[in-house]
């Protein structure tokens, strides 16, 4: 898949044949120092959530290899790179799905402002994370309930009983979705009756209604069609406004399209982060401008 | 150029080769699919033969006593020898009795060898005097001592001991049917005008008199095989006691293995780490389910009964048998579960759910019909079961149901009990075929049982996986 930007890669150096396996690694939070005077929105940025030295073990397999990734607020940071090269794994690291499975094992912080607290800490509940960091998976994944009771969910699992409260946040989610005119009429029929693209919102809804600070995207359109990718990513153009967002994708286009920033990974490290302007423009390192030209990946 | 021809002839005829050889192995081929496919056809229907067969033998030998029943004092038991079983009918005719006793027709059973089959010949559909040595009673046979045609039409005359009837032959056998027998009811204190019509058992007195003087008179009710309690006699026995043993068992083998069995398979696929000792357990969970029955009977006996003294009650067969639907239950539980895609739990864990809840709210509902339907069939396995009952001392006669009273409403637990299979084993293995006959019966019914819990667990199915599809 070649993506438009690699017309504007510099053509000298794409000639190169062999692939260079020497990486220079970036440093995100010195990188954000450099980047913020020319911030997308121009506004000032600040950090909603650094990654800090990060590894990551699967087993004996080294998955990730020292990360630092910053992860500004209300802007849409998109983790791209080749097949295996751990982006999904670091997403999953935010909201630490990873606890759910054995031998898996963490070292380094994410640190989350602005309560500046480290959400890999062992004295942190990863229950306490996923409450303040939602996910948006892969495949659309409604549960088999009514949609009211889909989006609902994350409030029932809170102990939120009043009735009056949570039709109102769920109504609110729904919205905020850009679901509420095809479904309000029909809340309380099967989730999944809708079409693989509403369910995709539905669950954007469903990490929506708890009011999270971020909301992680799991190539959330890897299942669906491109008139459905097209308004999930009109979607998440809206939700900068209330959300920070970390997107996983596949898709370099829609890395390029969606995104404030871009992270490249490769064999389980951070290769290059920078401005989606700048990595698709005039990349740093020559294997993220490989990457994007469709040399290899 | 001939050369050429004769080269593209040989591959023609190569390629013909090819193509025929091509079409015969099409042909074997296909021959052999439709010789299979035929055997199976066959030994299906073989095998649905075989079934109709047997069900068949099942419902002609049973179904007569699925149907049938007798008559049985309020209290449930049967009419003594000493009394007379009929109908109370207000007399019409005659102004000096007010009641007649109608009674079904006897059949006569030449004991003493008194009858001369070519004088009863000319006195069928006459009047006749069959004198016995015992009063005919609720039974329906009596002993002839001696048959006579009605010399006189004194009733005077007329003794309990003997049947004045209408003689008539049916097949090859010889019955009376009885004229309505006046009755003196002055001494008895019932409400006969309420009696009218209904069937009532009578003592008599000792005078021999006309008309017969009564001491008791008690209506009776019709009881069928499902109400009778085990008899002697094969016609009134029925199957009361070891259909509410069976039910009690049930009900005790459910309330413990299924919750247990559920709350064991939930931990072992959602809380319990994948490791040797899991798996282990795993592994042993299998071959548990594998344990041949009366297994867990003797280790019931021995650890249940001697060991805990539990007692040979409807508790211990309870306990009993839900070992043995233990590792069903979980089996199954770990099947539905476990069929439950990856994507749901992690969907419930990112909104922020503890295990607790990602349980409750979506693997239990989610699984709750595999778990039900294999949990059904756990249990009518178990309410087939005859062999670990027995070896814990079930009773094989009770003519008693369990204890039921709200002072010791636990009282039943300690309780003897017979199931149906174990009525069934007992009833077959006498030697009257009139018990085998019983013993049919009882097999239906447990059938029905056990192919309505089947039919319950396949609705159930239907009905909830309907709703959730991933």
């Amino acid at each position: 898949m070649n993506s438009t930007t690699a017309k504007e890669a510099n053509p000298a150096d794409t000639q190169s044949g062999d692939v260079p396996i020497s990486f220079s690694r970036q440093d995100g939070t010195s990188g954000l120092a450099a980047n913020s005077g020319s911030t997308p929105s121009g506004a000032q940025i600040s950090l909603k959530a650094e990654v800090k030295s990060l590894d990551f073990w699967y087993g004996a397999f080294h998955a990730l290899r020292n990360i630092q990734l910053p992860v500004r607020q209300n802007l849409i940071t998109a983790l791209i790179g080749p097949s295996g090269c751990g982006k999904s794994t670091l997403l999953r690291c935010f909201n630490r799905m990873h606890d759910l499975y054995p031998n898996t094992r963490y070292s380094g912080e994410i640190v989350l402002h602005p309560q500046n607290i480290n959400l890999l800490a062992n004295e942190m509940d990863a229950i306490e994370v996923r409450m303040r960091i939602s996910m948006v998976f892969q495949k659309p994944n409604p549960f088999p309930k009514s949609i009211f009771e889909n989006v609902a969910y994350g409030l029932r699992v809170r102990g939120i009983r009043r009735r009056s409260l949570i039709e109102e946040k769920v109504e609110n989610a729904i919205r905020g979705a850009a679901l509420w005119d095809e479904l309000k009429d029909r809340l309380h029929k099967p989730a999944y009756d809708l079409s693989g693209g509403q369910q995709q919102r539905l669950c954007i809804a469903r990490a929506l209604a708890v009011d999270p600070e971020i909301v992680l995207f799991d190539e959330p359109t890897s299942a669906l069609d491109p008139i459905a990718t097209g308004r999930i990513e009109d979607l998440m153009h809206e939700l900068k406004q209330r959300v920070t967002i970390v997107v996983v994708t596949h898709n370099m286009q829609q890395a390029a399209r969606v995104s404030d920033y871009v992270a490249f990974m490769y064999l389980g490290q951070l290769i290059e982060m920078d401005r989606t302007e700048k990595i698709f423009e005039n990349p740093s390192n020559k294997l993220t401008e490989q990457y994007i030209t469709g040399r290899f990946g | 150029m001939p050369n050429e021809t004769s080269l593209n002839h040989q591959q023609d005829a190569s390629m013909e080769t090819e193509s025929t050889r091509m079409v015969r192995g099409i042909r074997r081929r296909k021959l052999i699919d439709l010789i299979f496919a035929f055997t199976g056809m066959g030994l299906v229907t073989l095998a649905l033969t075989v079934l109709a067969l047997l069900l068949g033998q099942l419902v002609r030998d049973g179904h007569s006593r699925l149907t049938s029943g007798h008559f049985v004092k309020r209290d449930g038991f049967a009419p003594s020898i000493r009394e007379l079983v009929g109908q109370l009918v207000p007399n019409t005719g005659n102004g000096k009795v007010g009641w007649l006793l109608r009674r079904e027709p006897f059949e006569i059973i030449d004991a003493s060898d008194v009858l001369d089959e070519e004088r009863l010949e000319q006195l069928i559909d006459q009047q006749v005097d069959l004198i016995c040595d015992l009063p005919p009673t609720a039974s329906r046979f009596v002993e002839a001592d001696s048959l006579e045609a009605v010399i006189d039409s004194d009733f005077v005359r007329f003794q309990r001991d003997r049947i004045r009837g209408r003689l008539f032959r049916q097949r090859d056998s010889w019955w009376i049917d009885p004229l309505p027998l006046p009755l003196d009811l002055s001494e008895v204190d019932v409400d006969s005008a309420a009696q009218a019509g209904q069937p009532v058992a009578i003592s008599i007195g000792l005078k021999r008199d006309f008309p017969l003087q009564v001491r008791t008179l008690e209506p009776l009710v019709f009881q069928n095989f499902f109400m009778a309690m085990p008899s002697r006699e094969a016609e009134r026995a029925g199957i009361k006691p070891a259909i509410v043993g069976s039910v009690l068992v049930l009900i005790v083998t459910m309330l413990l293995s299924v919750p247990f069995g559920i709350a064991a398979g939930i931990w072992l696929e959602e809380y319990g780490r994948k490791n040797w000792l899991t798996a282990l357990i795993e592994i042993n969970i299998a071959n548990l389910a594998g344990v041949p029955s009366i297994i867990w009977g003797l280790m019931a006996l021995g650890l249940l009964v001697y060991y805990f003294g539990l007692g040979r009650g409807i508790l211990t067969a309870g306990l009993t048998l839900a070992l043995l639907v233990l590792p069903i239950v979980i089996m199954a539980t770990r099947e539905a579960i476990r069929a439950i895609p990856n994507h749901i739990r992690e969907a419930s864990y990112a909104c922020g759910a503890t295990k607790l809840q990602t349980v409750q709210f979506h693997i239990l509902p989610y699984s709750l019909s595999g778990i039900l339907t294999g949990s059904i069939i756990g249990l009518s396995r178990a309410v087939g079961e005859t062999a670990p009952l027995i070896t814990i001392g079930a009773l094989t006669y009770i003519p008693f149901l369990p204890e039921f009273s709200l002072s010791r409403p636990f009282a039943w637990l300690q309780s003897g009990f017979t199931v149906l299979p174990i009525q069934m084993f007992n009833w077959i293995s006498r030697p009257d075929h009139a018990f085998h006959e019983n013993a049919a019966a009882a097999g239906m019914v447990l059938l029905v049982l056990t192919l309505s819990m089947n039919a319950v667990a396949i609705v159930l199915r239907c009905r909830l996986r309907k709703k959730i599809k991933w």
